[in-house]
């Protein structure tokens, strides 16, 4: 105890180590110690700590004076001697940074995209407590009477909100009239679920009223330009006028759910009753609404999944399990943006390694030319410390420029990005509070793990070799290099791999064939009277030579969404949910559009039973029912309406393609439809719509013509998908010319080493070709083995990315060999170029010098 | 050459007073015992620190002695450079002093 009390603390004795000089600090503790042990004897310990840490604090402020002074001397001789390095290198500093700004702005896009997508939803205030309710066998829909059963019954649900597409409809006000496609109908309960901030109106009891009706701030404008909306008729398909109850913000572009105007869901019912349609929409057995709710913050989806899971089928004795998923997932869930995403940060880790092993390998080659700095730095009193700190600066100056240049090559960047990935980011999202110290934060880290190790390798070399042998100095590191070399490219040859599968696999799918033919078919929105109207406009329309044919279906090509489990058949096993996939259509539908059938008919006006009790299938459907001969005359009843199976057609895709194909059941109906699909002739496009709007405005004088084409929504339904095969290619290929940069930095390197070995080989009588085979050979190597470790990685990885498809290629060995010929061939090009030019050089001039 | 300060002064005589063991922790009590004031030891090692530059006083290092945790002492003495330096000030001192006029003395007190 004695002892103990008798020592110093220890923090203290720290402190005066490192404030006092070192040749004085041993003589200092002693000072401090004599003098702590005799006011312990004399007085007692307590006031001999006060003693020493007074002492301590009164001496901080000018010892941090005097560091600070003395540091930033050195800072600026750091400066200079970093500048001048750079200078004096254009070429491999042009490299450097162009290397690490490219990496960065990679990095960066596409962290700013990241967060984007991570952004979503966020804005409503609680969402932790928002869940959508998914039902199993459905994508996406729930029963329509499923939100409300859900409130009332479950304790947990606070509210519950339906929201269902309205489609698109007429509106017009005083001033303006207009097709609008943004709406939805929702219950009263969905500003309790969901917080859209209200600028006018009040929200609570916005929608309680029938006929009213809530618009966001661009309609507002739209309609009602410089005038209070509140109060103000907007009159739907001219046969309803809806009241604005509430103005909303425009809706977020991070928000998964997008609309400009919200109707009440009882509209829904009424919108279906006049257009002459007997159905039952509000009914257990029709499942097209979404289904969210509101629970209390601290109540998980999990939570939530496992106390509805058997709502149904206790409710319903329908199969479907429930389960709920959280808001801020549903975007993931519904779409393959997470494997994108994923892609995409591993390119970008790829790119910005790829530019780290670039400065990497440039700065440990020409350590030789640095070590007399070191050296004389060393003899002149620096310790290890110092020359760390140094170059560890240097590449952080160096990091902070690529920094600079990556911001602006974003802001070049981001336009184009935006418009070819169809996204909304911009620049400003960096001064966003966490984005900035991230982005920050990712070039300090660029610079440290870029020059950890030339400073590590630096400022290990010792003085006296260094200054008096120049020569071993230069090959340090070369084996590091030779593996980092190895990387890069065992990464470009991954890539390649990878890009030219993704490639290869979207071509596959968007030239898949789709089961019916998308060519030559013209839609044609049908709003309002005009659904009434269809009869005689198909008439009309297919007398002329000018149109070929002319259907309509409820649900329009190429995006099917309805399913239901409202379909029996004999022998259908009682207890297992089935969602089958349906769609209403009137005659001619099949032949319209070209499905081929597989037996029987579709619907005909000669068999009058058709109409009624008739049902036309495909393939998928057959092999549910479990039919193996012949499915015609097979029992089949939908929404309970018993009927037979007339027609099986082949199999053709109306879900995205990257998906199964569903069993599908075809019903005929008169309901009127949101379009007409119209099949004219290849040939002249424009004298047959010339024909079919002239028929139209003299038909449906009333309401506008909107028309589209097949194909055209096709494509635009697989934009996003070719976006990202060519997003991922460019980043791609900007990680192989960074490989390629890097390489061409260290081949040059190379052959400036080599100059003298060059001019002598020469003399003695080497050949050009010799001397160029001499140089490649290393290099080649290299690339062949990265070619031999790439290979069952990308094949690896790139197996599990196809697995994510239903229908996908297989990976041939073509790509392999391709990826390998492609990284030769470039890693030749790039050497050769040094390696001849060091070869043609005169030995004259290479050999003078000494 | 320049004049010493005050401090240098003080320290340079208590080196000199102490004579053979003159060191960090002697020379602080010798200042607070003759001025009566509380001298900070980090002070005193400015001045020393200062003193070694000017080369008015040397160092040296004892052996270490175990209540100093094992620590050596490091030990100063003047120069002769260091006792010119005082015997400049010294004069300097006394000249100004004696050369006082008598009247000058006399409104010290107002």
């Amino acid at each position: 105890m004695e002892r103990c009390m008798d020592k110093p603390p220890r923090l203290a004795m720290w402190f005066l180590n490192i404030a006092v000089k070192s040749h004085d600090r041993h003589c200092a503790a002693g000072d401090f110690t004599e003098i702590y042990r005799r006011t312990v004897r004399d007085k007692n310990v307590f006031s001999a700590q006060c003693w020493l840490w007074f002492e301590i604090l009164r001496s901080l402020p000018g010892f941090v004076r005097c560091t600070v002074y003395w540091s930033s001397v050195m800072f600026k001789n750091y400066l200079t001697v970093a500048f001048r390095n750079m200078h004096k290198h254009k070429g491999y500093t042009f490299i450097n940074i162009t290397g690490l700004a490219i990496g960065m702005a990679c990095c960066l896009l596409i962290s700013l995209w990241v967060l984007d997508e991570l952004s979503y939803d966020r804005f409503h205030s609680g969402v932790d407590g928002i869940h959508r309710v998914l039902a199993e066998g459905s994508s996406g829909a729930t029963p329509n009477l499923l939100g409300p059963a859900l409130e009332a019954q479950v304790p947990e649900i606070l509210h519950a909100t339906r929201v269902e597409g309205y489609g698109s409809a007429l509106f017009s006000s005083d001033g303006c009239e207009a097709y609008e496609s943004g709406i939805i109908a929702v219950d009263t309960s969905f500003f309790e679920v969901f917080s859209f901030p209200a600028t006018r109106g009040d929200l609570a009891t916005a929608l309680l009223n029938l006929n009213s009706v809530v618009i966001s701030e661009k309609i507002a404008e739209k309609y009602f330009p410089g005038m209070d909306p509140i109060g103000r008729v907007l009159s739907l398909n001219r046969r309803h006028d809806l009241m604005v109850t509430a103005v909303i913000e425009n809706v977020p572009h991070n928000s998964s759910i997008q609309f400009d105007m919200l109707v009440p869901i009882e509209l829904v019912t009424i919108k279906f009753r006049d257009q002459g349609m007997d159905l039952d929409y509000m009914s257990w057995q029709w499942w097209s609404a979404r289904t969210y709710v509101r629970t209390a913050n601290s109540c998980s989806s999990e939570l939530l999944s496992a106390k509805i899971g058997d709502f149904l089928i206790k409710l319903q004795d329908d199969d479907s399990k429930l389960t709920a998923i959280p808001l801020t997932q549903q975007r993931f869930h519904f779409s393959n943006i997470q494997t994108y995403i994923y892609s995409f940060l591993v390119i970008a880790f790829f790119i910005l390694s790829m530019a780290c092993i670039n400065f990497v390998n440039l700065s440990t080659a020409r350590s030789a030319n640095r070590a007399k700095e070191t050296g004389i730095r060393k003899a002149a009193g620096a310790v290890r410390g110092n020359l760390i700190a140094q170059f560890l600066g240097e590449s952080l100056i160096q990091s902070l420029l690529g920094f600079l240049v990556a911001l602006g090559l974003l802001e070049l960047i981001l336009p184009i990005f935006n418009n070819v990935a169809g996204m909304n980011l911009s620049l400003d999202g960096i001064t966003n509070s966490y984005v900035l110290p991230l982005v920050i934060g990712l070039s300090i880290l660029t610079g440290l793990a870029a020059g950890a190790y030339p400073a590590l390798l630096l400022s290990s070399f010792h003085p006296v070799s260094v200054l008096a042998d120049k020569s071993r100095t230069g090959s340090r590191g070369s084996r590091l290099r030779k593996a980092l070399v190895v990387v890069q490219f065992v990464l470009s040859g991954i890539l390649i791999i990878g890009t030219v599968t993704v490639y290869s696999q979207l071509g596959y799918i968007l030239n898949k064939d789709i089961g019916y033919d998308k060519e030559h078919i013209v839609k044609v929105g049908m709003r309002g009277e005009s659904a009434n109207l269809y009869t005689s406009l198909k008439a009309q329309l297919e007398q002329d030579a000018r149109v070929l044919s002319v259907t309509r279906s409820a649900a329009s090509l190429p995006y099917w969404r309805w399913t239901t489990s409202a379909a029996d058949w004999d022998g259908r096993d009682p207890n297992e949910e089935n969602q089958v996939a349906a769609n209403m259509v009137d005659f001619d539908f099949v032949e319209t559009l070209g499905i081929e059938m597989v037996e029987g008919r579709s619907f005909s006006r000669e068999f009058l039973a058709d109409t009624a009790t008739g049902y036309v299938i495909n393939e998928e459907m057959a092999k549910l029912m479990g039919i193996h001969s012949t499915a015609l005359g097979a029992r089949l009843e939908m929404w309970g309406n018993p009927g037979e199976v007339i027609g099986v057609m082949r199999n053709f895709h109306f879900r995205p393609l990257d998906t199964l194909i569903q069993p599908l059941v075809l019903v005929y109906t008169k309901v009127p439809a949101a379009a007409m699909a119209i099949r004219i002739p290849a040939g002249d496009v424009s004298s047959s719509l010339e024909h079919i709007e002239e028929t139209w405005k003299r038909m449906v004088p009333d309401y506008p013509f909107t028309y589209s084409f097949l194909d055209e929504d096709f494509d635009s339904r697989y934009r996003s998908v070719v976006n990202f095969g060519n997003l991922a290619g460019g980043f791609s290929a900007l990680g192989i010319l960074l490989a390629c940069l890097g390489l061409f930095g260290l081949a040059s390197f190379t052959a400036e080493q080599r100059t003298r070995e060059i001019g002598i080989r020469k003399v003695l009588g080497a050949s050009v070709a010799g001397v160029v085979k001499l140089l490649s050979k290393e290099f080649l190597i290299l690339v062949m083995v990265s070619n031999v470790i790439a290979w069952p990685v990308a094949w690896y990885v790139m197996k599990r990315w196809l697995e994510n498809f239903a229908y996908h290629v297989d990976i041939g060995i073509g790509v392999f060999l391709l990826a390998g010929i492609t990284t030769l061939v470039i890693a030749l090009l790039t050497v050769s170029y040094q390696a001849i030019r060091a070869a043609r050089a005169n030995p004259v001039d290479s050999l003078r010098c000494e | 050459m320049k004049l010493i300060s005050r401090k240098e002064e003080l320290v340079l005589l208590s080196i000199w007073k102490l004579r053979d063991n003159a060191y960090g922790v002697t020379i602080t009590d010798q200042l607070a015992k003759t001025t009566g004031r509380y001298w900070s030891i980090g002070a005193v090692y400015d001045v020393l620190d200062r003193l070694t530059r000017k080369a008015l006083v040397a160092a040296s290092a004892s052996d270490p002695l175990p209540e100093r945790g094992g620590k050596s002492k490091r030990l100063y003495r003047i120069t002769k450079d260091g006792h010119q330096a005082l015997e400049e000030i010294r004069e300097i001192h006394d000249t100004m002093w004696s050369d006082l006029p008598e009247s000058a003395l006399e409104f010290e007190n107002p």
